[in-house]
């Protein structure tokens, strides 16, 4: 059988939920008085080839 | 003899207030007999010495100084405590919970254990990993995730024993948290896996409402169980539930798995399975059910029959006090089909299912295949029976208006009744018409008042009818319970009030809508019905 | 160098500017006069805000501060023989910051004004900018009519000895001078933001050198005068907050493999900036114009495109990038608390870390965010956004409104290509 520790893990922890894109569900969580966050999420920018190349290697 | 000491911090300044919370922190610190931190001003000194915290080198602090002054126990670690304190000084700390990169995010809650994630399909990848590589669980909500992309996650999560429920997952219940669209639902011995949202929804509703309750309902995406994805959340899951000590039941929500996926399931129950199933292929073959599994596992064709099984395999008690009170026994379902059939003119003969929940127009689609042969749909069993138009029903419709037509660019109907209310008025409209059908879907995530939202068009609606010389029949199912915000008493009884015939399975709503538009109220045909969808087979 | 190791290299620098510039102690330590102070500031030559520009590059507004200045030092007694001597080059005018002077708006520093010397004893620098003028027209929106000379002279001949006379006095008993960075963190908990807001810090700063200012031997009549100038005067104080966040950033300055800014700046036509690790080497692009709101009488189309080293505030991780502890400013650049908000969440995005000594109450005491990094503005595309007056295009109207400027990203993109190129990435 496949490991499920972090699964159970779940199970038995405090839920706590990082919500990311629409931010309907954040304040739907809240109501529940879930402990969250909310990310304002936006999609990155394109960037030229040539800076992706040198952040892929020094970020 | 207790220990004092001192420790000067050079132009060091913190407001008095955010200090006075510290000192309070600070004498709670294992160790600490008395303690303060503050800025090093005459009167803050005076203060210390008469606490008897000052010492020689906090008597020369300027009042552009902090002193952090402890007075320890002389067993205790006083460089550790002292330590201690200049960490919670520069600690970061905050109170708004909105943050620019899911970096930011995670570091702000600490012990975050599941990412809500409904950014478009196209960009799920790169927001999903980031949390799997940290270990925290994901229930997937975005629509429009490249399949390739669901593997590739699924696996990546898989290799690490996490979660990833979803793409186009709406609903999972973990520990009593209802994640995107899910209700308050009891806690109880029985786990769900389901590949099909609103029929979770309406499984843990259901057993709830029967007074069992749930460990947790974890919503997989219907293409987990489909042979690209190969089923492997629905069997993480599984394993899981296994695991659960709580879990007694383990209940499978699903339209027809592809066949490896389904004997995938079906050899897992068998083989390394040691808890009881029940599974719930919705509209799915009878498969042979493995002789080392006779006896705890069942199989069910509808969501109500699962629900009821599930509660069944937990105690025999309340599976029959549900089926009586709860469920509605055939003759009750006899006698309301009866007196609403009786009220229809000459020429009402068809039925139209305006729905929110997809799994909830499948299961109808799938029952009115039995009863009534093919029915039009947006999403029909049945090619050939695609309504060319989907704003507009012909004969027997049943319409999903979850779907991408009704809901680009706006909210799911769930929230935003705007587009069924104009409908029902517009069904009304149509001679032919006996019988509309709406599922009411309650709970977090959903409209906070969808009964009252609708009122207007219900009574609007039967107006129409009326004026024209007819009866229309309103059928609804409340999908929720009286825990929810919205009370699904409340819900029922505004409901009722508009002349509306409540049903309490999505199930029953589809068998009762049936029997009327064919006038086909006989008892003989609703057993036999029953036995067919309403319970299972061992 | 394997790309993992580079990665430390960086971080370790970054993490080391980054700690230099809040460990930075900057003091006001003493007055002087610019030629006898300042390095390398001598004949016929002025400084100015921003990037070098050459003088048909210029905008109105630098321009006329040059103009003035050129007037003020009695090299010319008419605008037009003034601008004769700029356009010919008879009059030298070089950048602030490689003098390590600060100025705002047109920033412009002649070589007889009066400036304020303020010094880092933990890294041993030295800082210098000129004295605020005041609102209304002022050299440094490039006014340069009788009476913004004659105020400029006024404040050379009463207000520079009454501050020098104080500072002697402050520093009477072995004090190392006044403690620029405390009134700073101060007033970020009484509501400036510190760029465009100093209210707070006024007051504060009227606190300390009070008594020092009238203890000092100077006539009666004109410590009254130059306290009243600085009472009335509400950003009197932005200089010295410009200074000592030059003090800051110097510190965090000259660092091999650091990735973050040392310097933001513009001059009315371009911005540019600094990066640690890329020594004095600009990157600019042409600046743009604030969004804001407008004084009585004046819209988007009087607006000049952004000017000034007061962005070097926000460099030091305060200004606009601490605009969630100043909601009192935000009518004042057009914008909403909420705005306000976000927008220090948002900085924390590029930035480096949460500043250690200057915190933002209602954000829990949270830290401002500190040291923009390139590689991060490139990656989110999240530029600095920071806060700002707006001057008139023409010279000598002066300023027609305040608001909020972000900066371009393709600086940052050249400081990049630039950095991977001088370490071989």
């Amino acid at each position: 059988m496949s490991n499920v520790e972090k699964i159970l893990e779940l199970f038995r922890s405090e839920v706590k939920i990082v919500n990311v894109g629409l931010e309907y569900f954040y304040k739907e969580l809240k109501k529940q008085g879930v402990q969250a966050v909310h990310v304002m999420w936006q999609p990155r920018p394109k960037l030229e080839k040539d800076l992706e190349e040198i952040l892929d290697k020094i970020l | 003899m207790p220990t004092v000491r001192n420790v000067v911090k050079k132009n060091f300044f913190r407001d008095s207030v955010q200090l006075l919370h510290l000192s309070e922190e600070a004498k709670k610190l294992p160790g600490v007999i008395d303690a303060a931190v503050v800025m090093g001003t005459e009167l803050n000194k005076e203060l210390l010495e008469k606490q008897g915290l000052l010492t020689r080198k906090g008597r020369e602090a300027g009042e552009n100084d902090m002193i952090i002054a402890v007075k320890a126990e002389d067993s205790a670690d006083i460089e550790g405590i002292i330590s201690k304190i200049e960490e919670m000084l520069t600690a970061p700390t905050t109170v708004e919970t909105y943050y620019y990169s899911i970096e930011s995010a995670i570091e702000h809650l600490p012990g975050a254990n599941l990412a809500l994630v409904s950014v478009p399909g196209q960009y799920a990848k790169e927001v999903v990993k980031p949390f799997l590589e940290r270990g925290i669980h994901v229930h997937l909500f975005s629509d429009h995730v490249p399949l390739e992309d669901e593997i590739e996650l699924k696996r990546f999560a898989a290799e690490r024993g996490l979660l990833v429920m979803g793409p186009e997952a709406g609903t999972s219940i973990i520990n009593g948290v209802a994640v995107a669209f899910a209700n308050v639902v009891n806690r109880g011995p029985i786990g769900i896996v389901a590949a099909a949202g609103t029929g979770l929804q309406e499984v843990s509703v259901l057993i709830s409402r029967a007074g069992s309750g749930i460990t947790h309902g974890i919503g997989v995406g219907g293409r987990d169980v489909k042979s690209a994805v190969g089923g492997i959340m629905t069997l993480l899951s599984m394993g899981a539930f296994e695991a659960d000590p709580d879990t007694q039941v383990i209940t499978i929500v699903s339209k027809p798995p592809s066949p490896d996926v389904q004997d995938k399931i079906i050899n897992f129950i068998a083989n390394e399975g040691k808890k009881k199933y029940v599974t719930c292929f919705i509209g799915g073959k009878d498969y042979e059910i493995p002789p080392v599994a006779k006896g705890r596992l069942v199989q069910t064709r509808t969501l109500h029959a699962a629900a009821l099984e599930a509660v069944r395999m937990v105690s025999e008690d309340l599976y029959k006090e549900a089926v009586k009170k709860v469920f509605l026994p055939p003759e009750e379902v006899v006698k309301i089909a009866e007196a609403e059939a009786s009220k229809l003119s000459e020429g009402q003969k068809y039925l139209r299912g305006l729905f929110t929940g997809g799994t909830l127009t499948y299961e109808s689609l799938v029952i009115f295949q039995e009863l009534l042969g093919d029915v039009w749909s947006n999403t029909p069993l049945n090619k050939d029976y695609q309504l060319p138009d989907p704003w507009k029903s012909k004969e027997n419709s049943v319409v999903d208006l979850g779907e991408e037509e009704f809901t680009a660019g706006r909210a799911h109907p769930m929230i935003d009744p705007t587009i069924r209310v104009q409908r029902i008025v517009e069904e009304a409209k149509d001679p032919e018409v006996a019988v509309l059908m709406l599922d009411m879907v309650i709970g977090y995530g959903s409209h906070p008042d969808p009964a009252g939202a609708h009122l207007d068009a219900i009574r609007k609606a039967k107006e129409i009818a009326k004026e024209g010389g007819r009866h229309l029949v309103v059928l609804a199912h409340v999908l929720g319970t009286d825990e929810d915000p919205q009370n699904a008493a409340e819900q029922e009884r505004k409901l009722r009030e508009a002349g509306v015939i409540v049903l309490p399975t999505n199930a029953l709503m589809a068998l009762t809508a049936a029997m009327i538009v064919t006038g086909r109220t006989d008892e003989a045909l609703v057993k036999s019905f029953y036995e067919k969808f309403l319970v299972g087979r061992r | 160098m394997a790309s993992s190791s580079i990665k430390e290299e960086i971080e370790k620098a970054n993490k080391k500017a980054v700690e230099r510039m809040m460990e930075s102690e900057p003091h006001w330590v003493d007055m002087g006069v610019a030629k006898k102070v300042i390095p390398d500031l001598k004949g016929m030559k002025l400084l100015h805000a921003g990037p070098p520009i050459t003088w048909d590059r210029a905008s109105g507004p630098l321009k006329g501060a040059l103009i003035g200045a050129v007037i003020y030092e009695g090299w010319a007694d008419t605008p037009e023989k003034a601008e004769r001597l700029l356009k010919t080059g008879e009059v030298v005018f070089e950048p602030t910051h490689p003098h390590r002077v600060v100025g705002p708006m047109a920033g412009v520093v002649s070589p007889s004004m009066p400036v304020f010397i303020f010094y880092d004893p933990k890294f041993g620098n030295y800082a210098y900018t000129n004295m605020n003028e005041g609102l209304g027209k002022v050299l440094r929106y490039g006014a340069y009519g009788k009476e913004v000379i004659d105020r400029l002279k006024w404040m050379a001949e009463v207000l520079y000895p009454v501050l020098k006379a104080t500072i002697d006095e402050i520093r009477k008993d072995e004090k190392p001078g006044l403690n620029f960075k405390n009134i700073i963190a101060q007033a970020l908990h009484m509501g400036d933001e510190c760029h465009n807001r100093y209210v707070a810090a006024n007051a504060l700063l009227l606190k300390e050198i009070s008594p020092y200012m009238f203890s000092t031997g100077i006539d009666r009549k004109d410590v009254i005068a130059a306290y009243n100038f600085i009472a009335r005067n509400i950003i009197f104080p932005l200089n010295m907050g410009m200074a000592a966040a030059k003090l800051m950033t110097l510190a965090a300055h000259g660092i091999e493999y650091s990735t973050i800014v040392t310097v933001m700046t513009r001059n009315g036509t371009d911005i540019g900036i600094w990066v640690s690790s890329l020594g004095e080497e600009w990157f600019t692009a042409p600046a743009p114009i604030p969004k804001g709101v407008w004084f009585p009488g004046y819209s988007e189309k009087d607006a000049n495109p952004d000017i000034g080293d007061s962005s070097i505030t926000e460099t030091a991780g305060f200004g606009g990038f601490a605009m969630a502890a100043a909601p009192a400013i935000i009518s004042y650049v057009g914008s909403t608390v909420e705005f306000a908000i976000e927008n220090t969440k948002r900085m924390y995005e590029i930035t480096y870390t949460k500043h250690k000594y200057f915190t933002i109450p209602y954000l829990g005491f949270q830290g401002t965010p500190t040291g923009v990094d390139i590689r991060k503005v490139v990656k989110t595309g999240i530029t600095p956004t920071i806060n700002t007056g707006i001057a008139h295009r023409e010279p000598g109207v002066g300023q027609v409104g305040a608001g909020i400027v972000q900066f371009p990203i393709e600086p940052f993109k050249a400081a990049l290509r630039r950095f991977a190129q001088k370490y071989g990435i």
